[in-house]
């Protein structure tokens, strides 16, 4: 119990100490606007003139929370902080918040539906981004057909040969597994796991900063402990966001 | 008279000494400061900074699930914030459906079993905040809002069956401060149902409230 109080204490501390870890910066525009969300929508409320010095600090998408001498707290977008400067007078380095770049981001989050051999497919993925050229994807989805639905998780390699293309093509390779739930109101059949492998293209579009629309094709070979294995073919249009 | 002008070249030569070793230090002083910066260089890193952009919550309220009648539904959702408009959310939601009309007239008839009325959703979907805003409360309180519409696809299990599903709705987020907000929420969730015998699309209207942390 002592021990639980001890580590919480702690805790609370090393939170403190890192939240009084706020980075300033002098405002080197004639003037920045404050508004009172984090949002273009949100009201501007007050004016920070050129040569006072702001606190970062939180940031909410690309809006950082700031915090004048004076007390003041409001929020500004990243494209006025980047005319900011630091306390050097270097300009603020804001390269990971570049509308293009993706090359500082190393996690990916996505969303997607398409078809699996017929069926309706729902699919969420996540993906660890080891350089601009190579990640890593682990891929959760369910087909959910007429007779039967399939879980597939997968994981799966990608290569990006041309990051720098604003539309930029992928090659992935990969396996997993596949279960088939066969439909409860037909004869029943036994649900059953396979292997499977699989290879597929994709093209990815940036719609927004940090976010971009995803097409992609599969093609699986299901390690079926039949006959003969089987190959379907999968589509799906998604959603990616990296952060 | 010897001893008196030693003592006076002494001091002369002892203070020389002094002034110019303290010249030397001053000197050596402004030179460290001078180059001072290059070793005390400090740079705004971004990611020391803490970011808020990711979203999980809790939520209660009525689903009317179509010829079942309504029933209390609990859910769990995640949602990632892209930027300021866009947002991705993953929810998991529980219900229970009640009887049919037929199912009560009749007295014992029961389309389906206990265990088969079991309504449980998944759901992965795209939400755009619209009308970003300021509410009132009083003459001291403005909390940012903001009405957002969503929509996604996922999968419900209903009658030991997954039906693919389609959702669409809007919603009202309220934010107590930067980190904790409320949610009022009104969702339509489709899919295609035989149950009571023929294919039909079916509506399911949600109707939640719940809470949400930011982190």
């Amino acid at each position: 119990m002592l021990k639980t109080i001890t580590t919480c204490l702690l805790l609370v501390l090393t939170f403190q100490i890192s939240a009084n870890e706020t980075q300033q910066v002098q405002v080197a525009d004639p003037y920045i606007d404050l508004r009172t969300g984090p949002g273009k929508g949100y009201p501007r409320f007050y004016v920070a003139e050129e040569g006072h010095w702001i606190s970062l600090l939180k940031r909410k998408t690309s809006w950082f929370k700031v915090r004048l001498e004076n007390g003041t707290e409001g929020w500004v977008s990243d494209k006025q902080l980047i005319k900011t400067l630091t306390p050097q007078g270097d300009a603020l380095d804001v390269r990971k918040l570049d509308a293009d770049s993706l090359g500082d981001s190393h996690w990916a989050i996505g969303i997607s539906g398409g078809d699996f051999g017929g069926a309706d497919l729902v699919s969420l993925h996540i993906a660890y981004i080891f350089t601009e050229n190579i990640s890593t994807e682990l891929t959760l989805s369910q087909a959910l057909g007429t007779f039967s639905n399939n879980y597939l998780y997968d994981v799966s390699v990608q290569h990006r040969a041309f990051p720098e293309w604003h539309v930029s093509p992928y090659f992935t390779l990969g396996a997993g597994q596949i279960r088939t739930d066969p439909n409860a109101t037909l004869v029943a059949t036994e649900d059953r796991t396979d292997d499977t492998f699989h290879v597929g293209l994709g093209v990815e579009v940036p719609l927004a900063r940090r976010f971009a629309l995803r097409f992609e094709y599969r093609n699986y070979l299901a390690l079926t402990s039949r006959d003969d294995d089987e190959e379907i073919e999968q589509w799906k249009i998604g959603l990616n966001a990296y952060f | 008279m010897e001893d008196w002008i030693k003592r006076v070249f002494l001091a002369s030569v002892l203070t020389l000494c002094a002034s110019y070793a303290v010249a030397e230090q001053e000197r050596g002083r402004g030179q460290a400061h001078a180059v001072d910066p290059d070793i005390e260089r400090q740079q705004i890193d971004v990611d020391a900074i803490d970011s808020e952009d990711f979203e999980i919550g809790v939520y209660y309220g009525i689903l009317s699930i179509e010829d079942f009648g309504s029933d209390t539904v609990a859910g769990i959702r995640a949602a990632y914030h892209v930027t300021e408009t866009i947002f991705m959310e993953a929810a998991y939601g529980m219900s229970e459906a009640g009887e049919t009309s037929f199912e009560v007239l009749s007295g014992s008839a029961q389309l389906l079993t206990d265990d088969q009325r079991d309504f449980n959703y998944y759901n992965v979907s795209v939400g755009l905040n619209i009308l970003p805003g300021e509410t009132f409360i009083g003459s001291r309180w403005a909390f940012n809002t903001a009405l957002y519409v969503i929509g996604g696809i996922g999968s419900t299990e209903f009658a030991e069956d997954d039906h693919f599903t389609i959702n669409f709705g809007a919603g009202y987020r309220l934010l107590f401060n930067d980190w904790f907000a409320m949610h009022v929420d009104v969702r339509d969730h489709l899919f295609d149902s035989d149950i009571i015998g023929t294919e039909k699309t079916v509506h399911n209207i949600e109707f939640t409230a719940g809470f949400s942390v930011f982190f």
